[in-house]
């Protein structure tokens, strides 16, 4: 077994990209797939919050990287879900941590037991960013439809490119149709348009994902809701499957009108 | 700005770079200076005279010539100004003057990117750049020359960046906040009558002109 390592990255903070790791994590293992998302944010660790490991943690990455402990006692497993594992960054240590070379000989340890390695990258472009893409052969984009986290994204995607990263793909998180169709906000052929990279998962706005994350029960584990869903598709893609974009429709078919327009098939 | 001429060895001479502010010392004492100290450099090589934007007047221009000129011993010389009135006195005396003052090293190719300039990359070329693709936003093009964008220009880019104001800017979709051409800037507001279509961006009479091609 070799895993496909994928980094989520963005440039900006706040974007979404834990919401994505732990969310994608959870729906790939319901697949079936073997999973573990590793936490690259040392410092300002929330991965394991949003996945609601954060009672179970012992060892961390850099009590790995130091030789405090074997890689196998650092990883947290999932007990609501099979195959999901969880690998936790440091609070307590900053990004300098870790270096490059041995998140590298991280995922080349942990590539022969899992499927997918996701690693949830820290916001910005210093060391942090660099630990977390090395070891990744592909990278998800996670942006919102805003000018500034956009032209955060393009510079990511400029510095993936120069790191030679094969595939590189879009998520467009937090997507509000109302703002859009009012002209608030940047709609999603303006961000792919800019971007020119491969979309592969729109996320719309969805109150239920900081219910979730509050909750630290990633959605997917619900797999109710426009996000849920939109996590779900995103999964379906990675794995190859053609799936249309139809989140937004299916955002738009809820309320009274939504239940109207299915009363009449239209 | 020091009143001293400034030496910079080029691939085409040793460039004598003149204040453009009025001195407080005067022109002919910084001509003998020059000559005093870098002679040696420039005699029997190729000298270019260098005024950049300084309102020079005939009598300024023989005391160079004699101050300078004659005295260094240069085999050759070439006479460098972006100033039009400067331009005029040089070409009616039948002075060899560069066609392109601006545009940096003479004899430099345009440089042609075939890809979009993405956030934080920045294009820095002697020449002229010719861009196939977008400059995205948080992205910079310095050229010496003209700058083409055959794609939506939505970042910075400055034409002519030695101070050449005779450079242009030729776009595809105009989407930029500022644009930068010799020793000017314009700024631009969203929603104006050519954002979003092709423009030419040039310089006349010391002010950014943009131009809508239809």
């Amino acid at each position: 077994m070799v895993a496909r390592t994928i980094v989520i990255t963005s440039g900006k903070g706040g974007v979404g990209k834990t919401t994505t790791t732990a969310n994608l994590a959870v729906e790939l293992a319901k697949i079936g797939k073997k999973v573990v998302a590793i936490d690259g944010d040392i410092g300002l660790r929330n991965l394991d919050v949003v996945m609601g490991l954060e009672n179970r943690i012992v060892y961390t990455l850099v009590d790995v990287v130091e030789g405090a402990c074997r890689l196998n006692q650092a990883l947290v497993r999932d007990k609501r879900i099979e195959n999901l594992y969880m690998l936790p960054a440091a609070q307590t240590r900053t990004k300098d941590a870790v270096t490059s070379e041995q998140m590298c000989e991280i995922c080349s340890m942990l590539s022969d037991e899992f499927d997918f390695i996701l690693i949830d990258s820290p916001a910005g472009i210093e060391s942090g960013f660099r630990n977390a893409a090395t070891p990744a052969q592909e990278a998800l984009v996670v942006t919102t439809p805003e000018v500034s986290a956009v032209r955060d994204a393009d510079r990511i995607i400029g510095l993936l490119e120069s790191m030679e990263k094969r595939g590189i793909s879009l998520v467009i998180n937090r997507l509000s149709p109302k703002m859009v169709k009012r002209g608030d906000m940047l709609d999603i052929s303006d961000v792919v348009e800019i971007l020119s990279i491969n979309l592969i998962g729109i996320v719309p706005e969805d109150e239920a994902v900081i219910t979730s994350t509050n909750r630290g029960e990633p959605l997917t584990f619900q797999a109710v809701g426009p996000a849920a869903r939109a996590f779900s598709n995103l999964a379906k893609r990675i794995l190859g499957e053609k799936v249309p974009f139809d989140e937004l429709e299916h955002m738009n078919n809820k309320g009274i009108l939504g239940h109207i327009k299915k009363l009449f098939g239209v | 700005m020091g009143s001293h001429i400034l030496l910079k060895g080029t691939r085409e001479g040793i460039r004598c770079i003149f204040p453009e502010d009025k001195d407080i010392i005067g022109i002919e004492q910084m001509c003998d200076e020059v000559v005093r100290e870098s002679g040696h450099i420039l005699r029997d090589g190729t000298l270019i005279v260098d005024l950049q934007g300084r309102e020079s007047d005939e009598g300024e221009i023989i005391a160079i010539l004699k101050n300078l000129v004659w005295s260094s011993g240069a085999r050759e010389v070439v006479w460098r100004s972006y100033d039009p009135h400067v331009r005029r006195i040089l070409k009616s005396a039948g002075f060899c003057i560069e066609n392109r003052p601006s545009y940096g090293s003479v004899g430099v190719r345009g440089l042609f990117i075939f890809k979009s300039l993405r956030s934080g990359q920045k294009v820095e070329h002697d020449s002229d750049v010719f861009i196939l693709g977008n400059v995205n936003d948080g992205s910079e093009v310095w050229a010496g020359g003209n700058i083409w964008v055959w794609g939506k220009l939505q970042g910075l880019v400055h034409a002519g960046c030695h101070g050449g104001e005779d450079a242009h800017i030729l776009v595809k979709v105009f989407e930029s906040n500022q644009i930068r051409i010799g020793k000017l800037y314009s700024s631009i507001e969203k929603g104006c009558s050519y954002w979003g279509k092709p423009v030419l961006v040039y310089v006349q009479e010391n002010t950014i002109i943009f131009k809508e091609i239809q």
